[in-house]
């Protein structure tokens, strides 16, 4: 038929010159090339808001100031003032997204003028937050802390009596007393030297190689009050313990109490993808009792009952299941389906429980669809509509769009839902990774990958710059972050620490069965950490602080105030975004890119020709050269204390730091980083080509993405070189012969006969497969089966009040069952403000005029009414546990009746409530005092009297003259937002660890009534005596403690983190 | 210019102008300049011995025939949409769950209709005037020596080729082909047929071209 051949056709159009002008132009792209300016000299009026200097005038750039146009009346009246500029990048530190900065430097004064986006950044592309920008106001903070500071001899923690000290006599007490303790060498020693650390934002050099280089076990870290649930069910489930979702390219979004823009991880970086899949038809559903900015705009907000949610993922699973609409391929393929349908007497397990009604003779495939069918044919949308508390048609709507999506489907379920309840994993990464994994949505494009996929790791990769590279693995197990009750915990139990510390019993008791567990901590470091505010129980914190038999030497490392600071005895001011050094990098989208934070000022001092006297030490000094003050930085502070700990290097520290090029002196974070950053194969060609070093790409452009569209990392082969006759896994070349294969699975045989699993057979090929002990996703676990906790094996859930009473340990706290008085209300306090973030927020005038509120407490509209409570109302909140009944005490807070709560569920944001001692603290021979946290907390009287403690609050924010940064500060005289900050909730919270994960599951019961006349907003009542109750309750009533099989601390296949842990002491001692 | 650029903006114009005939009835200038072009002459062969065509004035031309045609068989009879043709129920779907709208928006394009009289994003002229994009895409990545991405956009031409445009395109120009009362408009939907076919091995064999 076909008349002309293709060439023919060609040649016949070349008539048709134009012919294309003549379509309609219908098509527009809808992401505009976020890319440098080019040939641009300098722009008055940008033409789009992702405008950003060609990348060659950096280090000279001018630009009109923004104060001269509003005082000249407008452009060339007398000719325009122009900065002077040095664009230097680095990456934020308000919030996990480690979205690319910039900061502009005036070289005339040497002093940051703005921040703003870095377009070489791929995940944030050039785009910030309020919190991004707000890193000036952090800066030049009114209240920053200028110089170190050390607790007044004679004084106690706590009374705030202080005086400046060098960094040099910090380091070398502080190295001092850790020689001592290390000295000893015994196992106890190496429990004794802690480093505790809030959100570190940075990839490996805290959080691997500075512990690990000291021999301890000691690091210490805040996920457990953070993520353990959101981690745990996919660390069962996967292997990995974060989802990284493909929302761009998403077909459905489902937010389970994680927004974007509230609560969620990544904030405007996932907000801007999920804005883009939007624009191309995505649905947005949130799963959330509260109506979150997300909600809001959602195609579908269910309001399900704080902890139910896992209903509704099961109804899910139950619906695909009975009519056949999963999808089979990848079911069959990638689940650990096999495993599961051969265990015969796990099935009979299931049948005395009454899940299952029949067990299959066979072993194949339909037999494991018809068990799943009779498994989940009792979660139906009825009862999951029922148990979830919302109208069913709701269920109805959410599974047409799952069936639309197909295995374009994301999942975000990081906070309320595993955060907030006991059991939370379990509605979670656990049956919220197996909903979409039935789809199929799990690695590709449009669907859910994984953390491990998506990162770069590489900050505790300087090692080629030292003497030494690697440590050697820790030879100990420390019980005060690791407790045998919760021997799968994902990662360590810090929120813990006092109780485990001031717990005799507790330490007696397993003292008998072997263990050696310290009862003091010598020397403390805690960073960006603020446990004393953040964490549950925060009075029993204080007083284990100021018992100086528990904890020895305590070291606050931070750039501003913070409530823990008080009972400390350094304070060391750390920098912020734009003051250190880290390589960065997150799983925000299907890429692995990576940021470089970087001490800006010196940056940009050192490319104008200044040099330090001391190389090591060249963040301090060009800090204090440039009039920021005495403010350091983590990394330079512990590569010299190093050398502080051990100058001679007997204790073996000394060569992880000592610099390779210039044996003898610490090594330089240019070599260290250029070392760390080499390791990227892309970046080290790249920079080979343009004739510079990786560290330099780096400091130039801040950002680098070493591979973009990481999918289905699962199906990839591992690489084989036919000449080595080897494999390539994790870096290293594993030799054919060492390789064996057992069933589909492929391990390593290492020295010695240890065998590692590094693949899965799939088509004759070995592939990557699941990091869990099948290699495939494992819809039966069973590590918890043989971990004592078999009947959570499976995705599964209670199916009534009965069950629920035997399956505790996966039923939410706060589940309807116990709402039994007329005033009982869940209490959901940990969805976040979106310009607040934890600490590190206090210290941002313009973030805290943005968040300034009463932090009220959200109760819905006919709840209120029922109560007769109105707007503004003072209500007295008494927290009450479900396990013991025990009421631990209670807060004043502010009601705002609102439609955006659903009925039975209140809501106030812990991510408010910064409170203070002390307004200034006097320091001998310093001209001027130092205020304290004056523009975001308020000052408080505490009272105590045999462990009850009442909080009240003196006095509001208020405006203040600066002597600190006067210029940047004029405008601190005119503070407005009087009065109160919010209600400090977390004090009256009793430690509430999760039998499994050990999550401190923060929502509550609480019982709501009209304030007194005697309650100010703001009161907080705690009985400590009381937490300490309910604390133990929890432990001892529903934990499964460790040995496990071959008498293990730990399943071994879920690594400890950070750093490895020698063989020997993973088991318990024999008896 | 070498052979490459100068045979995908051939593409490009081909597209175009095959596009511009499906969407709405002919205008004045256009048919004048095809019955002045003995190449452009060459796409209508039927037409070309025509007798109507040959004496009737261009403006009786399209109002007394060409208009009568186009409207009895693009907007009458066999509807010129993807949506209609591949589901079930025969309807037009201008909604975001339309899956050629999908495509668009997920290779990172929008679309705006109101710069057209057609209802929905899958009327086969849009989605031949999609192609012009990609190619557009193609020849950018070329010029800036970008091979990944010259693929890239190459495979997204054949992807879009082989779920949409010839999966549906074919069976739709032959009715409409059927359904033609002129002679100029059979010509037209059996030359766009043609095309398609033959533009879809021209992009298979640049594939090859390129990886190897």
């Amino acid at each position: 038929m076909i008349r002309t051949t293709r060439r023919n056709f060609l040649k016949g159009t070349a008539a048709v010159v134009g012919g294309a002008a003549l379509a309609k132009g219908v098509f527009e792209k809808t992401q505009a090339d976020n890319k440098v300016a080019n040939n641009q000299e300098l722009t008055f009026e940008p033409k789009h808001l992702d405008y950003y200097p060609p990348f060659e005038k950096w280090n000279d750039w001018k630009e009109p100031a923004g104060d001269y146009w509003k005082k000249e009346g407008g452009a060339l009246r007398d000719g325009v003032k122009l900065i002077n500029y040095i664009i230097v990048p680095t990456v934020c530190n308000n919030c996990e997204a480690a979205c690319g900065l910039t900061a502009w430097i005036d070289k005339d004064t040497m002093t940051v003028r703005k921040f703003m986006g870095n377009p070489f950044h791929s995940g944030s592309m050039g785009r910030n937050c309020a919190k991004g920008y707000a890193a000036l106001a952090q800066m030049y903070d009114p209240d920053r802390i200028p110089f170190p500071l050390k607790r007044a001899p004679g004084s106690k923690r706590g009374e705030n009596k202080w005086v400046r000290t060098t960094w040099e006599e910090a380091l070398e007490t502080i190295g001092k007393k850790m020689r001592e303790v290390l000295q000893r060498g015994d196992e106890i020693s190496k429990k004794q030297i802690m480093y505790q650390v809030g959100r570190p934002n940075e990839n490996g050099f805290h959080v691997r190689r500075v512990v690990w280089s000291w021999g301890v076990d000691g690091r210490n870290t805040h996920t457990n009050i953070c993520s353990s649930n959101g981690r745990f069910g996919n660390i069962v489930t996967v292997g990995d313990d974060r989802t990284s979702p493909d929302f761009a390219n998403s077909r459905l979004i489902i937010l389970v109490s994680s927004h974007a823009a509230d609560a969620g991880h990544y904030y405007q970086q996932h907000a801007g993808y999920i804005a883009d899949a939007r624009a191309k038809g995505a649905k947005l559903v949130v799963i959330d009792p509260r109506m979150s900015n997300s909600a809001g705009m959602a195609d579908l907000w269910i309001p399900a009952w704080p902890g139910t949610e896992v209903a509704i993922n099961l109804a899910m699973v139950s619906r695909l299941v009975r009519e056949e609409k999963f999808n089979k391929k990848f079911v069959e393929r990638w689940f650990n389906w096999k495993q599961f349908i051969s265990d015969k007497e796990y099935l009979s397990y299931l049948k005395e429980k009454g899940f299952l009604t029949e067990i299959p003779s066979g072993d194949s495939f339909d037999d494991f669809v018809a068990v799943l069918k009779d498994l989940y044919k009792d979660y139906t949308f009825e009862w999951a509509a029922q148990e979830a508390k919302i109208p069913v048609n709701m269920l109805d709507k959410l599974y047409e769009m799952i069936l639309w999506a197909g295995d374009r489907i994301t999942q975000y379920h990081w906070r309320a839902v595993a955060a907030g309840n006991r059991g939370g994993w379990m509605g979670a990464g656990r049956t919220g990774t197996m909903l979409m994994a039935f789809m199929g949505a799990l690695g590709g494009p449009g669907g859910t990958g994984w953390y491990k996929w998506h990162t770069i790791s590489l900050g505790d990769k300087g090692g080629d710059a030292c003497m030494a590279d690697t440590p050697e693995p820790v030879k100990a197990w420390n019980e005060l972050e690791w407790p045998p009750e919760w021997p799968m915990s994902s990662y360590e139990l810090s929120y813990l620490l006092p109780h485990l510390l001031m717990d005799d019993e507790w330490r007696n008791r397993w003292k008998e069965k072997g263990l050696k567990i310290p009862d003091k901590v010598e020397v403390w470091f805690s960073r960006i950490y603020n446990p004393v505010w953040i964490n549950p129980d925060g009075f029993r914190w204080v007083e284990a602080l100021k018992d100086e038999d528990k904890f020895g030497l305590t070291i606050y490392m931070s750039p501003n105030w913070a409530e823990t600071a008080f009972y400390c005895d350094y304070i060391l001011p750390m920098g912020l975004a734009g003051e250190r050094h880290d390589q960065h990098s997150e799983p925000t989208k299907p890429e692995k890119w990576t940021g470089f934070r970087q001490p800006v000022l010196r940056v940009a001092l050192q490319k104008m020709g200044w040099k330090p006297n001391d190389p090591a030490k060249a963040t301090l000094e060009a800090h204090k050269k440039v009039g920021l003050g005495e403010i350091w930085e983590e990394d330079e502070f512990f590569v010299n204390l190093a050398f502080a700990i051990d100058p001679d290097g007997s204790l073996g520290i000394k060569k992880y730091w000592e610099s390779k090029n210039n044996p003898g002196k610490p090594v330089t974070m240019e070599e260290y980083y250029n070392a760390a950053f080499s390791k990227l194969p892309k970046l080290s060609q790249l920079c080979q080509e343009m004739g510079i070093t990786p560290y330099e790409y780096m400091r130039d452009r801040g950002a680098w993405t070493e591979a973009t569209d990481v999918y289905n990392v699962h199906e990839k082969p591992l690489p084989y070189d036919p000449d080595k006759r080897a494999y390539q896994y994790d870096g290293k070349w594993i030799p054919e012969s060492e390789i064996k294969i057992e069933g589909d699975l492929v391990y390593h045989i290492e020295e010695g006969g240890k065998k590692h699993k590094i693949g899965v057979v799939k088509d004759g090929k070995i592939v990557n497969g699941w990091k869990t002990p099948s290699g495939h996703i494992e819809f039966y676990s069973k590590t918890l089966k043989d971990w004592k906790w078999p009947e959570y094996a499976i995705p599964i859930y209670p199916r009534n009040k009965e069950e629920r009473k035997q399956m505790i340990h996966i039923v939410s706290q706060v589940h309807h069952d116990y709402m039994t008085e007329p005033n009982a209300f869940a209490l959901n306090p940990i969805f976040r403000l979106p310009y607040l973030v934890h600490t590190r927020s206090v210290n941002a005038k313009w973030l805290m005029e943005i968040g300034q509120n009463h932090n009220p407490l959200w109760i819905y509209e006919k709840d209120a009414q029922r109560l007769g409570i109105k707007r503004g109302d003072a209500v007295k909140v008494r927290v009450v546990d479900t396990l013991t009944g025990i009421e631990t005490g209670y807060f004043v807070a502010m009601a705002v009746p609102t439609q955006a709560t659903r009925p039975g569920v209140v809501a106030c944001s812990h991510h408010n409530g910064r409170w203070r001692i002390i307004n200034e603290v006097k320091i001998d021979g310093f001209e001027h005092e130092l205020g304290v946290m004056r523009m975001g907390s308020v000052l408080v009287d505490i009272k105590s009297q045999n462990g009850k403690y009442f909080m009240r609050t003196k006095e509001g924010v208020k405006p203040f003259r600066s002597w600190q940064f006067p210029e940047f500060n004029k405008d601190t005289e005119q503070i407005w937002w009087k009065g109160t900050t919010g209600v400090f909730q977390n004090a009256v919270f009793p430690a509430n660890p999760d039998p499994l994960s050990g999550m401190h599951c923060w929502h509550k019961k609480v019982l709501i009534e009209k304030a007194g006349p005697e309650d100010k907003i703001g009161d907080i009542f705690v009985d400590i005596n009381k937490t300490w109750e309910v604390y133990r309750a929890w432990r001892d009533q529903l934990t499964r403690p460790a040995p496990g099989p071959d008498n293990l601390r730990r399943p071994k296949w879920m690594p400890r983190p950070w750093f490895p842990i020698a063989d020997e002491y993973w088991k318990f001692p024999s008896a | 210019m070498n052979e490459k650029i100068r045979e995908n903006q051939a593409r490009q114009n081909m597209y175009g102008f095959l596009s511009r005939l499906l969407i709405e009835e002919v205008d004045y200038n256009l048919l004048e300049n095809i019955k002045n072009t003995p190449s452009l002459m060459e796409l209508f062969p039927n037409t070309a011995n025509w007798e109507t065509f040959l004496q009737k004035d261009t403006k009786s031309l399209i109002d007394e025939e060409l208009n009568v045609d186009f409207t009895t068989v693009f907007l009458l009879n066999v509807y010129p949409y993807e949506s209609v043709f591949m589901n079930d129920e025969g309807h037009i779907n201008p909604s975001l769950t339309n899956p050629t709208l999908q495509f668009y928006l997920e290779h990172g394009y929008e679309i705006d209709l109101n710069k057209t009289r057609v209802l929905s994003p899958d009327h086969i002229a849009v989605e031949m005037e999609f192609m012009i994009t990609l190619i557009n895409d193609q020849l950018n990545a070329y010029s800036m020596f970008n091979k990944e991405e010259e693929i890239k956009a190459l495979q997204t031409q054949k992807e879009f080729m082989e779920k949409h445009l010839l999966k549906w395109g074919v069976i739709y120009l032959l009715a409409a082909r059927d359904m033609a009362e002129t002679p100029f408009y059979y010509d037209l939907c059996q030359t766009t047929l043609e095309f398609l076919l033959s533009d879809y091995e021209y992009i298979v064999s640049q594939l090859q071209e390129v990886t190897v």
